[in-house]
């Protein structure tokens, strides 16, 4: 796991990167061992307010390089046929208790691990990722992975 | 714990009514330099921080991140934990935890409250349940003050006098700390004659509204004996947490009534207690802990405490109070700080107990310093009837 803060104004930083989610996946991939995280993760759970974000994000977590984001999803990886699944759960926009949006992620991510998601399931899911984050831009990102 | 943890740094500013003069991320910054300057350490050394203070106490919330600056966390692990009046003490045990865990090796922790913003008195005096609080007559801080007061009054414990010779004691500590908000020169028959808030609780019995900030440095023990000559260890720590007192063992119809028939605004602390002694050997609390620093936001408290921490009997506070066995002289030392009646910034209360128990075994207490060796403290905080944290530090592994 990491996490990671970044600076709180918005006028500090340029919005269209995310180093603080870079960091918080760098830690979480030292610790779990992760060196290429498209090739050796399974599915990912990521906490989306806004549609872009996951574009945004998919470069935070290192699945394309930066500004790559949306050359990265037409290609289908992230669909649920694809190689490396994004929230097969629906994620945040299907639904946003916020207090609990981060721990839902986790949540998901151990139902896949398990093979318990039903219609939902990404068959032979290994390794998962579950990231949230806080602060309406991302000021504040935490990165897990699951494996079994 | 997994890893020993050590006090490696405390940082403080003095308690103040009012900081006009600075923004919450000015006042947060001059406790983590202070701390920073105490440790030698600069924030490059620190990998995480965990801070804490009132939600919305300020009129703002995700003060973790917004202040960033000011706690120096930008591209750092961290989070906030809020827990009432025990935040100071919660984000300590976090803290330790983190240390604790083997995956970090320099802790920053701070909390604070900046109460000259916002609208605290809204928030900290009125009742929480609409229904089952107004029901028993409880209003929030006053409330629970009053339930503390009257239980004491009650079990016989102590007088309005003999609390108002511990206030006395309060306000002559809190001027020689030169971190108290308050700087009273105030005689027993001030405290008696002082205006009856519900009585038997008084205007000088009750805590201050205050502004400051508290930070505190920890390491794990190979860390910490690298990086500091004067390591303050963490024996053991203690976290328990109850319902909210009306639902807590007694019928809400009884919210009055429950406080005479014994006060549950103590259960917590009383049960740390238990537990911490237990594991650390602790038989004879009064000859074996050297010093107490508490989380008494009231007078009644201090007292009420005396018998929860079992330093005497139960209904025989007096007798400690008569022969001032928690003065600088006495045999149990508590709240030489001046206390939460002197300096009460919440966020930041609970830590500032665990930097003033430090700096007590460290020695360097100057004018406030318990007048012989302190090589066991304990220490606690409680916030909003049900959360408590309590610790042993210690001179010693």
């Amino acid at each position: 796991m990491g996490n990671c803060y970044d600076v709180h104004y918005l006028g500090d930083r340029d919005l269209a990167d995310c180093d603080s989610l870079v960091t918080a996946a760098k830690r979480a991939y030292s610790m779990a061992k992760i060196n290429d995280p498209l090739k050796e993760i399974d599915l990912a759970e990521i906490s989306e307010e806004y549609s872009y974000q996951e574009l945004l994000w998919t470069e935070g977590l290192g699945f394309c390089g930066r500004g790559e984001g949306g050359k990265w999803m037409e290609k289908g990886i992230s669909q649920m046929s694809g190689s490396l699944p994004i929230n097969p759960s629906g994620g945040i926009l299907a639904g946003n208790p916020i207090g609990v949006a981060g721990a839902a992620r986790v949540v998901e991510a151990v139902t896949q691990l398990r093979g318990e998601a039903g219609a939902r399931q990404v068959k032979g899911a290994k390794t998962a990722l579950a990231h949230g984050y806080t602060g309406a831009c991302g000021q504040s990102h935490c990165v897990f992975i699951l494996s079994h | 714990m997994a890893e020993r943890v050590a006090v490696i740094g405390v940082g403080q500013t003095p308690g103040k009514r009012s900081r006009k003069d600075v923004s919450e991320i000015e006042l947060v910054n001059e406790a983590v330099r202070a701390a920073l300057e105490d440790a030698e350490l600069t924030i490059k050394d620190i990998d995480v921080v965990i801070e804490g203070n009132m939600e919305f106490f300020e009129g703002t919330l995700y003060t973790d991140q917004w202040l960033v600056e000011g706690l120096g966390s930008y591209g750092k692990s961290g989070l906030k934990v809020n827990s009432a009046g025990d935040t100071g003490a919660t984000i300590f045990s976090t803290g330790v935890s983190h240390a604790a865990s083997g995956l970090f090796k320099t802790v920053l922790i701070v909390g604070f409250e900046k109460q000259d913003e916002g609208a605290y008195g809204g928030i900290g005096m009125r009742s929480e349940d609409s229904f089952f609080d107004i029901a028993g007559g409880s209003g929030r801080a006053i409330g629970a003050m009053w339930g503390t007061a009257i239980s004491v009054l009650n079990r016989k414990s102590a007088t309005e006098e003999l609390i108002a010779k511990v206030r006395v004691k309060e306000a002559e500590c809190g001027l020689r700390n030169p971190y108290s908000h308050l700087k009273l020169k105030i005689t027993e028959n001030d405290v008696l004659n002082s205006n009856t808030v519900i009585w038997p609780l008084r205007f000088l019995h009750i805590c201050p509204t205050s502004v400051s900030s508290c930070a505190v440095i920890v390491a794990p023990e190979k860390e910490a004996k690298r990086l500091t000559r004067k390591p303050v260890w963490v024996k053991d720590y203690y976290c328990i947490h109850s319902g909210l007192q009306p639902r807590c063992g007694e019928p809400w119809l009884n919210v009055g009534a429950a406080y005479p028939t014994g006060p549950q605004f103590r259960w917590g602390v009383e049960q740390a207690a238990i537990a911490l002694y237990k594991r650390n050997g602790i038989t004879h609390p009064r000859k074996q802990i050297d010093y107490i620093e508490s989380y008494s936001p009231s007078t009644w408290h201090e007292v009420d405490y005396y018998e929860a921490l079992k330093l005497c009997e139960p209904g025989e506070a007096w007798k400690l109070i008569e022969e001032e066995a928690t003065w600088p002289h006495g045999d149990i030392p508590f709240d030489l700080s001046g206390g939460v009646v002197s300096t009460n910034a919440i966020g930041a209360t609970g830590l500032h107990r665990v930097a003033e128990a430090a700096i007590q075994i460290r020695g360097e207490g100057g004018e406030r310093q318990v007048p012989r060796d302190v090589n066991l403290v304990f220490t606690f905080a409680q916030g909003a009837d049900q959360f408590c944290t309590a610790a042993f530090l210690s001179k010693n592994l």
